[in-house]
């Protein structure tokens, strides 16, 4: 399963805003959703407040991947949000996170899907790609970033 | 018949063993309904003291023990808060434990004065109650089960561990500038307070690279032996600076705080004993405290010190606070919420000490008047933090790390560190089989632990919810293993 698979440019969303944890939650639940499904959303947003109290999913240099397993969820979804001023995310080293990657997966998830979240926080460590990540003025440019596969 | 020795020894160890033992006893039922566990030891003190054949009044033991205490205890303090933490959040906390200190022990100085004391004690008692008690503040928050945001908690904890010196200083030079009858002179007693904090700082400092790099360097045949050494530098750092004329409780706390790394031997085991040792810092001090106290004398404050205590609480530290909280952008609740966080201990009654060995001619009142306030001041916001920080949105929205059933310790710092967690449905690995994480190149699953048996760990053992899971790693793959397995332990 590649990553482009699970990202689409209709849930990008760059140069967002919001002042909170939980807005920025609540935010990244409606990108994830199905379109209008107001339960839908509600359910992600459970299960990414979930996984956050057991500890911050941001990775430090303002980058965060919030995930979740909300009952019922049968695809891996993902989102990209782009805030133009970071907030804070108790991330390890404090600073505010301006680049979210979300992420949900089926509540049985596979090694696969865990996969998937292990590759994203490769291409989130690497500085280059953060800072390509930053600097893209379009979604498509995001997914190109996102594919593109660093060795070649 | 318990005039000679052994007898008076033995039945003052006794006497002390029950004491430590009813306080331990204590601490439980104190935690769960919010009294901070070191106002039951100082009850505990008073009371026993109602009981003895005579009346302990040793001040000058008491101001030892008390000194050897809060050494021990700001050193504690110190260990157990991360450099990197410290750094961010000192500039606020430095502001509150110099500027906020000394503005509130002027205002309650005022308050006092008003209340019909001399200006003299009233100054005194300002200074004296001036600073927050860490411990205080931290074990009436460890019961709730609260965690709170990482912001608040970092500058509250630096800020008990930064204040005290500052106090300290304050009551010390004052003690000395009034009962010389020098008369009050600001440059030079400014002067004085400045070349403390410089020489605490400077010393505390060198003192903490210095050991660090002792610590590493050389190698003692018995683990027993690096809590030795941390000790006596932690007693160096109190008592060289102090003969130079520094602040050695300042010196302590940062000699500590820069002294605590990854690579220190056995560090947990040091981190242990010092934890232990504060402990009994905290509940000999208080019990030692309580005794010197009269109940009749507390009384006679009455309505007089319940309005000191609440100009302390409801109008100095909240003032004082918020003038230096402002500009470092802490939203209203946040600056509220440390604000109200004011708990006081067993730093002021230590310090009204002072004035009686000085010979001071009101320091008995004085004394008691303190242990009022204290009192006042600890019960009820300790009481009422849980509230206080859900009301005010201070929940920092994760989980308290849970205790590890398993410690695993080692003697010499080691390349590879082990993680432990405890695993929740919310976590990607609950419910996966062990063997096929995608995991970091060189971790690895040690070993399980399910209901109080360990389990052996194979490819297609399934990790399930509440499963105590220790995780091999090395550290620059930290953060994508915690990202998979979620909960952390303590360390």
């Amino acid at each position: 399963m590649q990553l482009s698979d699970v990202l689409a440019a209709d849930r990008i969303s760059i140069d967002s805003s919001a002042s909170s944890k939980k807005i920025l939650l609540e935010k990244a639940s409606k990108l994830l959703a199905a379109p209008s499904d107001g339960a839908h959303a509600r359910a992600i947003f459970e299960s990414l407040c979930q996984r956050e109290r057991l500890g911050s999913t941001g990775l430090g240099h303002g980058v965060a991947i919030p995930h979740g397993r909300p009952d019922e969820q049968d695809e891996v979804i993902g989102a990209l949000i782009r805030l133009t001023k970071g907030i804070g995310f108790d991330a390890p080293d404090s600073e505010p996170v301006d680049l979210f990657f979300a992420l949900v997966v089926p509540s049985e998830c596979t090694n696969t899907h865990i996969k998937l979240l292990s590759e994203i926080a490769e291409i989130f460590a690497d500085e280059e790609r953060r800072a390509s990540l930053r600097a893209a003025s379009t979604p498509q440019e995001i997914l190109e970033e996102l594919s593109r596969d660093p060795s070649g | 018949m318990f005039e000679t020795e052994p007898m008076t020894t033995a039945l003052l160890f006794s006497a002390v063993g029950l004491l430590l033992i009813i306080s331990v006893l204590f601490s439980r039922p104190s935690e769960r309904i919010g009294i901070p566990v070191v106002l039951v030891f100082l009850v505990i003190g008073l009371v026993a003291g109602a009981y003895l054949p005579e009346s302990f009044d040793d001040f000058e033991l008491a101001f030892r023990i008390g000194t050897a205490g809060l050494v021990l205890i700001l050193f504690d303090g110190g260990l157990n808060t991360p450099l990197a933490t410290a750094r961010k959040h000192l500039v606020p906390a430095s502001l509150l434990a110099t500027l906020a200190v000394a503005g509130t022990a002027v205002i309650v100085a005022g308050f006092a004065w008003l209340l019909g004391l001399g200006w003299i004690e009233a100054l005194l008692l300002g200074a004296i109650v001036s600073s927050t008690d860490a411990a205080a503040v931290f074990s009436a928050l460890r019961g709730s089960g609260v965690q709170l945001k990482q912001r608040v908690s970092s500058t509250l904890e630096l800020e008990s561990g930064m204040n005290d010196p500052m106090a300290v200083i304050l009551t010390l030079t004052l003690t000395h500038v009034l009962i010389a009858g020098e008369g009050f002179n600001l440059p030079a007693f400014g002067g004085e307070v400045l070349l403390q904090l410089a020489v605490g700082v400077l010393a505390g400092i060198s003192i903490g690279l210095l050991g660090r790099t002792l610590m590493i360097r050389v190698r003692v045949p018995a683990a027993g032996l690096y809590p030795v050494l941390t000790v006596a530098l932690a007693l160096l750092a109190f008592g060289l600076p102090t003969l130079f004329l520094g602040s050695g409780f300042l010196a302590v706390y940062l000699a500590a705080l820069v002294l605590d790394d990854q690579k220190l031997p056995y560090r947990s085991g040091i981190l242990r004993v010092h934890d232990a040792l504060a402990w009994l810092a905290q509940i000999s001090m208080f019990l030692v405290l309580g005794l010197l106290a009269v109940p009749e004398m507390l009384l006679q404050w009455g309505w007089q010190g319940l309005l000191i205590a609440l100009s302390l609480a409801l109008v100095a530290r909240p003032l004082m606070v918020t003038l230096c909280l402002l500009p470092f952008r802490f939203s209203p609740r946040e600056t509220a919420f440390v604000s109200w966080v004011g708990l006081r201990g067993a730093v002021p009654i230590l310090l009204a000490t002072y004035p009686v060995l000085a010979g001071f001619g009101a320091a008995h009142e004085l004394f008691h008047l303190v242990f009022f306030v204290v009192v006042v001041n600890a019960l009820i916001p300790g009481a009422t933090i849980r509230w206080a920080a859900r009301l005010l949105g201070m929940e920092g929205g994760t989980l308290p790390r849970p205790r590890p059933v398993l410690e695993i310790n080692a003697m010499d710092a080691m390349p590879v560190q082990i993680l432990s967690f405890r695993l929740e449905p919310a976590a990607l690995v609950t419910g996966q089989p062990a063997g096929t994480l995608p995991m970091p190149e060189g971790a690895d699953i040690l070993l399980i632990i399910r209901e109080k048996a360990i389990i052996p760990v194979r490819d297609d053992t399934i990790l399930q919810p509440e499963d105590h899971v220790h995780v091999l790693v090395n550290p620059k793959d930290k953060r994508s293993v915690e990202l998979l397995f979620g909960l952390r332990e303590e360390d």
